[in-house]
């Protein structure tokens, strides 16, 4: 069986996404360390999107599904929001001392270093789809 | 988010429980904000199980407020998981780290 929500944009509902993957993988039996980089990999996707793929006030949608596929777990974000494609996104360089270190930044990073794969494309209709495959 | 404050052999201490995530970094940043010009603070971070790049921000941000007057931050009791979370953004690097409050309270 696979996990599937809906959820509207709002950043309180990073709650309702914890809790559908925290009962998920608890009926997966995934180990802790996979789950909490789960868990990561979910909030820094979402958080993003709510947080600046939409015009204030605007309504939006994301549904995420998660599942299993042999060794990996295959996440799937797909939102309504602008087109951004997280594969193209800045990444600060993660040696550089604390002065110069960016405050931001710092969430796509760790989901392209936790992530075995990451699939970015529109839809047909115009919809942002990621799918991220994590090891188990 | 727990946070709990003392203080001891002249640090601020301020020790953290529960998930340090987008939802309570605010309520984080809100209290380092008032102790920030301390010169010393520790940031006991044993009950953390759970840390995101929200999380992150708000202690480079305090770290960055530190060094513009030269005080002195350190954090102590991180878990497995908040650790490995550091190694991956190069924070254990550029942060004070010990394994224990009083291990981080010598001088």
């Amino acid at each position: 069986m696979a996990m599937s929500l809906s959820l509207s944009n709002r950043p309180e509902n990073l709650a309702r996404l914890n809790q559908a993957l925290a009962s998920q993988a608890r009926e997966w039996c995934l180990p802790e360390r996979s789950r909490a980089h789960l868990e990561l990999v979910a909030e820094e996707l979402f958080v993003n999107i709510v947080n600046h793929g939409y015009e204030p006030g605007q309504p939006g949608r994301i549904d995420i599904s998660l599942e299993q596929q042999g060794p990996r777990l295959r996440l799937i974000i797909e939102d309504d929001a602008r087109p951004f494609n997280p594969l193209h996104d800045y990444c600060p360089q993660t040696d550089q001392n604390l002065e110069s270190r960016p405050i931001g930044g710092l969430g796509i990073c760790l989901v392209r270093r936790l992530a075995e794969s990451i699939v970015y494309y529109q839809t047909a209709d115009n919809r942002n789809r990621l799918i991220v495959y994590l090891p188990k | 988010m727990k946070i709990k404050r003392n203080e001891d052999q002249g640090f601020v201490i301020v020790t953290l429980s529960g998930r340090f995530d987008s939802m309570t970094a605010k309520t984080v940043e809100e209290k380092f904000q008032t102790i920030q010009d301390q010169p010393r603070i520790l940031v006991n971070m044993s009950g953390v199980h759970y840390i995101s790049s929200a999380g992150l921000r708000v202690l480079l941000a305090l770290a960055k407020a530190m060094n513009r007057h030269q005080g002195l931050l350190r954090l102590c009791g991180l878990t497995e998981t908040v650790r490995e979370v550091f190694d991956m953004a190069g924070f254990t690097q550029i942060f004070q780290i010990y394994n224990s409050q009083e291990e981080a309270l010598e001088l």
